[in-house]
């Protein structure tokens, strides 16, 4: 259906409300008491939507701006139909409470949750409920039942409209507990997507480098931090991971072959194969957009310079010419820029270049050593780490305006930055008293979790949406 | 203009979403033919928008010297 077919009966069905009403009185008067001064004034004589004759004036007016609402969601606790099996019983559990953290770090809702609401009388059926939960303030009321079929569960969702109880959204679900976490992520992208028209990131994965096996090596988590998995077993140090665009490899670095060398995975069978591995210094490895090339970092005389490798026929291309040292290439999917370290003017700062290597100015104005860039996904801005009294924190510059906030603050150092694919969220790797552990958090610097725990844990990169998203 | 922006709680969706709703004003004050010329394609952008036009009515009646039956208005949300 096209959306913008959709009548305005539609209102009827999904009727919660914003103060706008308020808005639009005053901006009724407003309006009027201006009708003959108003230069967006113009008098029609035909009616342009209805088909009715006759002259009237024609106004248009444009109503914007302010900061975002939360949205008050009711979300009590799941309906359970009949008897759980123990195992499935905990996997709905899992599932709930997944799809609660999933929704509560999107920070888009207002959520009662059972204890919130457990000061309401109710009787169990929602249609009747309507009138208490609209009673706490709330719009919305997110209702799931499940039940087992054979050795699977069944998950059925739905959002229904306060006002009316009328359906907004439902979907359903049924698969063996070990897709519990996976039914959750899918519902509250769905929802998050239904309501709000932004792509999710609850089925999005970090890769990570992590020695808690012992050496170095990759390893992949959910973006909450659940079902840590290792790729790699080059016992020996391998780090820095890379996404491809399409989300189906990394690259990264490892010494497995003596000095580091550039590697890549394909993550589907697992199957690795060398890009370069030369005998000199390579690494800090960036895929191209198109997934075509890769930009790395290469020492040789003691000078690193940056490259970028066609990976079908091995050509490679010089990018950076500078006696200091360039690294830490970051690729932009969204302008095919290249962002990275240079200590040309002295410090270690953030220079912007185009693919090609061409045009390369500073954007880092502000400290004393500045580095490891990260694109925001829409590639208006970098996010790196930057020295402030001696502790890096994550900084944020706009790439045109070169306006520069420093979103961090506290005595552990914070850096690696990666931004999820929405732009939303920032993860990071900082030492403190637990060791080097990873976090996200939100534009504003406030970290919303840690997702790491065991071992020391390192350079997060933040895949691109799953391919069913995009 | 300014103090209704200012005083504007926007639904937490996405930058540049922009519906398009079209209404006239009676000379009673009253919405008619309220419609969503153009969607969001956010559902809740669009509903609450409509919402809240349809709640507005009927409005202070359009000024005793109005010389038309109604004012049509196109109101730009963004």
């Amino acid at each position: 259906m096209n959306p913008s077919r959709r009548p305005a009966v539609f209102t009827k069905r999904f009727s919660f409300l914003f103060p706008l009403q308020q808005r639009v009185i005053s901006l009724a008067l407003l309006l009027i008491s201006g009708l003959a001064a108003s230069a967006t004034l113009a008098q029609t004589g035909t009616n342009p939507g209805g088909g009715q004759t006759g002259s009237r004036d024609e106004a248009v007016v444009t109503l914007s701006g302010g900061g975002a609402q939360r949205i008050p969601l009711a979300f009590p606790a799941f309906t359970r139909m009949g008897n759980l099996d123990g195992a499935l019983a905990a996997a709905v559990t899992e599932l709930e409470a997944t799809l609660r953290a999933d929704l509560d770090i999107t920070r888009f809702f207002d959520i009662q949750g059972p204890d919130a609401l457990s000061v309401l009388r109710l009787t169990g059926d929602p249609a009747k409920d309507l009138e208490a939960y609209r009673s706490l303030g709330n719009n919305i009321l997110l209702w799931a039942e499940v039940r087992q079929e054979g050795e699977r569960i069944v998950f059925d969702g739905r959002l229904l409209d306060l006002q009316n109880g009328d359906p907004i959204l439902g979907k359903r679900y049924q698969g063996g507990a070990d897709v519990a976490r996976t039914i959750a992520h899918t519902f509250a992208d769905e929802i998050v997507y239904y309501l709000l028209g932004r792509p999710g990131i609850a089925l999005t994965t970090i890769a990570f480098t992590s020695d808690r096996d012992g050496s170095k090596e990759i390893y992949l988590m959910d973006y909450d931090g659940h079902g840590q998995r290792r790729i790699t077993a080059h016992r020996s140090i391998t780090m820095s991971p890379d996404w491809s665009r399409d989300g189906k490899q990394l690259v990264y670095l490892s010494y497995l072959n003596g000095p580091p060398g550039i590697y890549r995975v394909d993550l589907a069978t697992g199957k690795k194969v060398t890009v370069v591995s030369d005998g000199r210094h390579n690494f800090s490895p960036a895929f191209s957009p198109d997934g075509t090339r890769v930009a790395f970092s290469r020492s040789q005389n003691g000078n690193t310079e940056i490259y970028s490798m066609d990976l079908r026929s091995g050509e490679i291309r010089q990018l950076t010419r500078s006696p200091a040292i360039d690294t830490n290439a970051a690729w932009s999917a969204a302008s095919n820029r290249i962002a990275f370290t240079s200590s040309r003017t002295g410090s270690p700062q953030i220079f912007v270049m185009e693919a090609d290597g061409s045009n390369v100015r500073r954007i880092s104005f502000e400290g004393t050593y500045n580095e490891g860039a990260a694109w925001s996904p829409d590639g208006t801005r970098v996010a790196y780490a930057s020295r402030i009294n001696g502790v890096f924190q994550i900084a944020i510059t706009d790439v045109v305006t070169l306006e520069t906030q420093v979103v961090t603050n506290g005595n552990w150092s914070k850096e690696e930055p990666t931004f999820s694919p929405n732009g939303e969220r920032i993860a990071f790797a900082s030492k403190g008293p637990k060791g080097s552990q990873i976090y996200l958090m939100d534009l504003q610097g406030q970290v919303l979790k840690q997702v790491t725990f065991d071992g020391e844990n390192s350079g997060p990169s933040w895949s691109p949406y799953p391919e069913k998203n995009r | 203009v300014a103090l209704i922006r200012s005083r504007w709680q926007r639904p937490a969706v996405k930058e540049g979403a922009q519906a398009k709703i079209h209404f006239l004003i009676t000379k009673r004050g009253v919405i008619q033919e309220l419609e969503l010329r153009q969607s969001s394609e956010i559902p809740i952008f669009d509903q609450t928008a409509l919402k809240a036009v349809q709640e507005a009515s009927p409005l202070p009646p359009l000024p005793v010297g109005y010389r038309h039956e109604t004012l049509g208005v196109t109101l730009i949300v963004e």
